[in-house]
């Protein structure tokens, strides 16, 4: 299996201070990778500096295989990375009919079409004229994850994608990262929730202070989770089923 | 339906040069002209997020290459204007890279200083510029009336344009890139590269008004790109209703209408009139003149008559 996504040796911050020490972490093709950690450990961070939204101070970020690390936002994108960033962001000027056409790549026999999207998140063709923001919630996460699906990614990066969702609305977007991870995508998942993580990812590691501190097969968290928890200082036990 | 409610508007216009004096058609030529470059002003400001007190050195520039076109009898007022709008859209290229880059309060600072290094050249440069004393440009049209209409021709053509490219894809990526460019980035989208073609673009369209200044003034000199001139064209615009271009004609020309003529009622109180103009707009159209609903006002009373009540508990 390829990795579609290698970060090794990450180092950024802001203003000249450091938030991320050196982080390394490898995404492989058809898999989603989660990554879990408190607040403030510096998980947007590390999802900016991969993005070109924030130029690191040293390391690399391979997609597959390129090493793309301080380059502008707009080139990484190219090169494939997605990203459905936190609070989702959407336009609230522009109809989801208009943020659909404005992130079409126009290549020849691109992997997602608008039509593709449509049929994978049917409520937003129903919603096609309607602005951003007239968009409930969910209906925001489905145009931000079909935006990002529509730049032609090879890894999506998802910053905590169930924030402020209902729990049935949640449970569908990580429905739709397993079917995206299926589909061959590499997916860097960014979540608060350990529970949420171990349903869907094949991978989990744990920010913290800016390391990487734990990464591990998501079997081995299954069957023993308190590392993981006493790391993110979770006290409860972990929902039936997860 | 919205165009043909401009229609009237439009009939008035041109039918004006004939109901007015020939001074009052001399002024509104001098309030089209600053409205064009009102439009170059809201095009920055209000579409792309760059707020701009610069554009009086594009429209400078294209002033005084029309002038010199006209001097040296290259041709005539359309042969002028197409020159005006070369040299203010490469004016725009030349500084694009100073401006671009930077947002928010550092693009004011840095347009205001543009602004005030080509009034400096503008004054010194008399080879080019006629210095101080500025520069008697040849009479392209023998009557006020002529001129008027040439002016109303080129600026309904040209804010026309403006409103179709808003239309197209261009003008949905400027609005997205002013709304999150961060989000625009991460899509794929160079977004230095598209505020850079707005910038040069509303080059060419102060460099028109350059132009046009030239042919309905047929005079130019240093005191026509002031930084009173581009501080009113900002207000103007923000009056107007900064994403509007019909509204940054339309408040463009009501800021200059109330400063030429209002202030001769009250001497001397011009600027006391511009502030409570703003304070008043900025509380009752904090979007501008061309952000207000109209609308809105039949349709509350409407509401609440007895007839809509009756109706709404018939339907329901």
């Amino acid at each position: 299996m390829a990795s579609a996504l290698r970060v090794d040796g990450l180092f950024a911050g802001y203003h000249g201070g450091r938030v991320l020490h050196g982080v390394g972490l490898t995404v492989e093709e058809g898999t989603v990778q989660a990554l879990v950690g408190r607040n403030g450990a510096g998980k947007t961070t590390l999802v900016h500096a991969i993005a070109g939204l924030l130029r690191p101070y040293s390391g690399v970020v391979e997609i597959c295989g390129t090493d793309l690390a301080g380059r502008p936002a707009h080139q990484v994108a190219r090169a494939g990375v997605g990203i459905v960033p936190q609070g989702r962001r959407v336009f609230p000027s522009l109809t989801v009919a208009e943020h659909l056409k404005l992130a079409a790549r126009h290549q020849e026999g691109p992997m997602w079409t608008i039509k593709g999207v449509l049929e994978l998140l049917p409520r937003l063709g129903e919603r096609l004229e309607h602005r951003g923001d007239q968009l409930s919630g969910g209906e925001q996460q489905m145009l931000a994850i079909a935006r990002a699906l529509l730049t032609q990614p090879r890894v999506l990066l998802l910053d905590e994608p169930s924030e402020g969702l209902a729990l049935d609305l949640a449970a569908r977007v990580r429905g739709l990262v397993t079917g995206l991870a299926e589909a061959g995508l590499g997916l860097l998942l960014v979540e608060q929730r350990l529970d949420h993580a171990i349903e869907v990812a094949d991978r989990i590691a744990v920010l913290d202070y800016g390391r990487v501190v734990f990464d591990a097969p998501t079997a081995q968290v299954r069957a023993d989770p308190t590392t993981v928890q006493s790391m993110l200082s979770i006290d409860q036990p972990l929902p039936q089923g997860s | 339906m919205k165009w043909l409610v401009l229609l009237p508007a439009v009939a008035l216009a041109v039918a004006v040069p004939w109901l007015v004096d020939d001074y009052t058609t001399a002024t509104l030529s001098r309030l089209l002209v600053l409205g064009l470059v009102g439009v170059s002003v809201a095009l920055l400001t209000g579409v792309t997020g760059l707020p701009t007190l610069g554009q009086t050195a594009p429209f400078a520039a294209g002033a005084y290459a029309a002038a010199q076109v006209g001097l040296h009898e290259v041709g005539g007022p359309p042969v002028q204007l197409l020159a005006a709008a070369g040299v203010g859209a490469a004016f725009a290229l030349l500084t694009a890279a100073l401006v671009v880059y930077a947002r928010g309060v550092v693009v004011l600072m840095i347009t205001l200083a543009i602004g005030e290094l080509a009034i400096t050249v503008a004054s010194r440069w008399k080879a080019a510029t006629g210095g101080t004393d500025g520069l008697i440009a040849t009479a392209a049209f023998d009557s006020d009336r002529a001129r008027y209409l040439y002016a109303l021709a080129v600026v309904g053509v040209v804010v026309t344009l403006v409103l179709l490219a808003l239309r197209s894809p261009a003008g949905l990526l400027l609005r997205a890139s002013r709304d999150d460019e961060a989000r625009m980035r991460a899509s794929g989208h160079p977004v230095t590269a598209y505020l850079a073609g707005a910038y040069v673009a509303a080059g060419a369209i102060a460099g028109a008004g350059g132009a046009l200044l030239v042919t309905t003034q047929q005079y130019v000199s240093p005191a026509d790109f002031s930084f009173d001139t581009a501080a009113l064209l900002l207000l103007g615009v923000v009056i107007g209703g900064a994403g509007s271009m019909l509204g940054a004609v339309a408040g463009t020309a009501l800021v200059f209408a109330a400063r030429d003529w209002l202030s001769g009622l009250l001497p001397g109180h011009a600027p006391l009139l511009l502030g409570a103009l703003f304070v008043l707009t900025a509380y009752l159209l904090p979007r501008g003149v061309a952000g207000f609903d109209w609308r809105r006002i039949g349709r509350r009373d409407r509401a609440a008559s007895p007839r809509a009540v009756r109706r709404a508990n018939q339907e329901a």
